[in-house]
């Protein structure tokens, strides 16, 4: 079901543009199969799989048991032997169980082989608080896997983006991280055209340009960054808003440029604070435009704790528009007395 | 264990102090309580007892030499003790984030933290002005001292607005000229702030440098019979604070006579009630800050401050008299006048005049200011007008009695006069509001009774 919004592209939410993404790309190429938890016949929990048992038949909508590091062991070993296997976590917390089939085996092949074996793997997985699902099941751990040379990873925050970037990912010979905001599924709404089109990886998006302070963020944040620089403007202060989309690769330079003539930042990501990718995204920005910046950089990230299960809780840990405002206006101080 | 003896923060507004004189010799004993110092802030000069009994150990700053509060100026060893066993200068002052309030969250690397050995280094560190790295860059691009702007980010950090700031004022501040002039001044060593400009829109031009040259020449031998003196800290603060008040606050001026018959009986008559109660001398000035008091409390606006676009209204009276002393013009403060009777107003203001004179006032008594009453009638001076003293709105001047003919009914007749001149601020005060406080003062001058009313 689509939505026919006044510019005349329609709507999709963003489990139906991976959808899209995914039925497209299987069609272009025979080699791509999904494979997790209840993608097959059902369709998966989320609905992104929805319609692939269907069309493709099962072979190419492969159900499991709950065994991540099993199918994801599988999925590695197809991809060496030349298919393109897209793999599902249903919650990304359970990616601890698949660890060492995607940072010792995925993420090294190619080197280890000398190049002779590749391994075009896609891993997609959840991330995300705010839903009560507690504390094993909201994290969001796409950083430890930007901290593996070898993966690539991908942190979409709009539909158009997750579209253009899944199939991106799949036609990419080598592993790739696809993170997904479980908010963000049937919630987030956006424009996606038609026609055929990728996005290429490490190439940030400005998602809205600004002059007074630059706000990075990742994946759902990017959507309360929006709505904190809308509230910003109101009160005159111009709110750059900035997606790198990729984690790695990381469009640094895009990052470094906005700080130059904001000369302020703000970094959010829904990831722990301590170590997290606003840590390494910060550390970009200190060392490319050190010379430009006029307050410290704030980092907003998930409360170092668990995620707990009350929900009142749970949204104190995480980071929103409030918070976002507060941080930038922190930035601000003392500028123009 | 040894006692540091740092220089003292005495009051508010206080940031750094000037050692006057040391009462004790290195070596020298010292009990708790005894005087060990003197020091001189802008405002005042205090003498510092000694906090802890012992023996006076190096002395680290000396008379005449202006440290910031906080900074190490001596230590108090226990007897035996030697000065090994306490901190050094430059250690101290290496770690001055211990002593101020942190700021939550982000911290930058305290200084002394890195490199606690060297401690030369640690203590250059600590002289660093605190800016933004894009500040510092500014700085750098634009040739400017970040010692010399102001921060106005967290903690006092120079922002790259201040810098830009400081360039423009700089700019504004450097005269327009013509190369030839540019080159003629710096070969000369003119100085071009003296110079004003013949060419369009005071551009200085080569002919105005050149008859510079001849008139300097001219100075040159007058230099002979003058002397160039460097006025007290006091005078320096109070030049600076009355030019920014002059230049800053819009002025302007309400000037009335008063009869002062009623005025002279009355004092006549409470002359020896308020001795009596109070053990001093009812004078013109206790009067008239009496009956200000009392205007003051129904006319909020005049007992106000402009407050970087605000208005401060003051709910107390706290009224300054400008007392001249052997150290130039002070202005100490009778807090709460509004409360106070007639005698409790004359005691107050003897107490702090005779304070003055001692230069013994403390900060608390020059502090809070709400209005300032400047009364020269113990000289010749008929009338004048007060430069306000900031942030106060508003300043009395008063000038002498003095007889002068007046019409009363068709009449001619003598009667004693006092002038007033209300000086006003004029971005809180407006006209008509400074002339009806003038009013009710003139009122309660010549008609004392309608207090009663």
């Amino acid at each position: 079901m689509t939505v026919e919004t006044k510019t005349g592209v329609r709507e999709l939410t963003f489990a139906q543009a991976l959808r899209e993404a995914l039925h497209e790309e299987m069609q272009r190429d025979d080699r791509i199969f999904v494979i997790g938890e209840d993608v097959g016949a059902w369709g998966g929990v989320f609905r992104v799989t929805e319609g692939i048992y269907d069309k493709f038949g099962p072979e190419r909508a492969v159900d499991t048991p709950i065994s991540e590091e099993g199918f994801t062991g599988l999925a590695v070993g197809a991809a060496m032997t030349g298919l393109h296997p897209v793999v599902e976590i249903m919650f990304g917390d359970f990616i601890t169980l698949a660890m060492e089939q995607i940072v010792n085996q995925a993420a090294k092949m190619r080197y280890m082989s000398g190049g002779q074996a590749e391994v075009p793997i896609t891993v997609r997985a959840t991330i995300g608080a705010g839903r009560s699902s507690g504390g094993q099941h909201s994290q969001s751990l796409h950083a430890w896997f930007a901290h593996i040379p070898g993966l690539k990873v991908v942190v979409p925050a709009t539909p158009y983006d997750a579209k253009g970037l899944l199939k991106t990912a799949l036609r990419d010979q080598n592993p790739v991280m696809f993170f997904e905001d479980k908010l963000m599924y049937a919630k987030v709404k956006g424009e996606v055209p038609e026609q055929e089109y990728t996005i290429p990886f490490g190439k940030a998006d400005i998602k809205r340009p600004g002059k007074d302070v630059t706000i990075v963020a990742l994946s759902r944040m990017v959507h309360a960054a929006l709505a904190a620089a809308e509230k910003l403007a109101e009160e005159g202060i111009q709110a750059e808003v900035i997606d790198p989309r990729t984690l790695t690769p990381l469009d640094r330079d895009t990052l470094i440029q906005s700080v130059i003539k904001t000369q302020r930042a703000v970094i959010v990501d829904m990831g722990y604070h301590d170590f997290g990718a606003t840590a390494e995204l910060a550390a970009t920005i200190m060392n490319g435009a050190f010379d430009y910046i006029d307050a410290p950089i704030e980092r907003l990230g998930a409360t170092q704790v668990p995620i707990p299960f009350s929900p009142p809780l749970e949204m104190s840990t995480i980071p929103d528009e409030e918070k976002i405002i507060a941080a930038v206006k922190r930035t601000l101080a003392g500028r123009g007395a | 264990m040894a006692v540091e003896i740092v220089m003292p923060r005495m009051g508010l507004t206080m940031e750094e102090g000037t050692i006057l004189s040391w009462h004790k010799r290195e070596g020298e004993p010292v009990q708790a309580g005894e005087i060990l110092l003197e020091i001189e802030t802008d405002k005042v000069s205090a003498e510092i007892e000694a906090k802890a009994s012992g023996v006076l150990g190096k002395i680290l700053v000396e008379p005449g030499v202006s440290v910031p509060i906080g900074t190490p100026i001596a230590t108090i060893l226990e007897p035996g003790e030697t000065q090994a066993a306490t901190v050094t200068v430059e250690e101290a002052a290496a770690q001055p984030s211990q002593s101020s309030p942190g700021r939550s969250g982000f911290q930058p690397a305290a200084p002394g933290a890195t490199a606690p050995g060297n401690s030369k280094d640690g203590g250059a560190k600590d002289t660093r002005p605190k800016a933004s790295p894009a500040a510092r860059r500014a700085a750098r691009e634009r040739n400017l001292e970040l010692k010399s702007i102001q921060g106005h980010g967290p903690g006092g950090r120079i922002l790259e607005s201040d810098v830009k700031r400081a360039a423009q004022e700089k700019r504004q501040a450097q005269p327009r000229m013509t190369p030839v002039a540019a080159r003629m001044a710096a070969e000369m060593e003119i100085d071009l702030s003296k110079i004003q400009g013949s060419g369009p829109r005071g551009l200085i031009q080569k002919s105005d440098l050149s008859a510079a040259a001849q008139e300097s020449a001219g100075t040159a031998a007058l230099s002979d019979q003058s002397e160039l003196v460097t006025p007290s800290r006091a005078r320096q603060i109070m030049a600076e604070r009355m030019a920014q008040s002059f230049s800053s606050a819009p002025h302007f001026y309400l000037m009335v006579d008063a009869n002062a018959n009623t005025l002279v009986e009355l004092r006549q008559a409470l002359l020896p009630k308020v001795e009596s109660k109070a053990g001093v001398r009812l004078t013109y000035t206790d009067l008239l800050a009496f009956f200000l008091a009392a205007a003051l409390r129904e006319h909020e606006m005049v007992n106000a401050a402009w407050a970087g676009g605000q208005i401060r209204l003051n709910r107390a009276v706290n009224l300054g008299i400008a007392v001249d002393t052997e150290g130039g013009l002070i202005v100490p403060v009778i807090h709460g006048a509004e409360r106070l009777s007639l005698s409790e107003v004359a005691q107050r203001r003897a107490g702090l005049v005779e304070t003055a004179r001692a230069g013994k006032l403390g900060p608390d008594d020059l502090a809070a200011g709400t209005f300032t009453l400047s009364n020269l009638g113990g000289f010749r001076v008929d009338t004048f007008n007060a430069v306000l003293n900031p942030p106060q709105a508003a300043i009395l001047a008063v000038g002498r009695i003095h007889e002068k003919v007046i019409p009363v009914a068709g009449q001619a007749v003598i009667q004693p006069i006092i002038g007033l001149s209300l000086t006003c601020d004029h971005r809180v005060i407006d006209g008509a509001t400074g002339a009806r406080f003038l009013d009710r003062l003139v009122e309660l001058i010549e008609e004392p009774y309608t207090m009663f009313a």
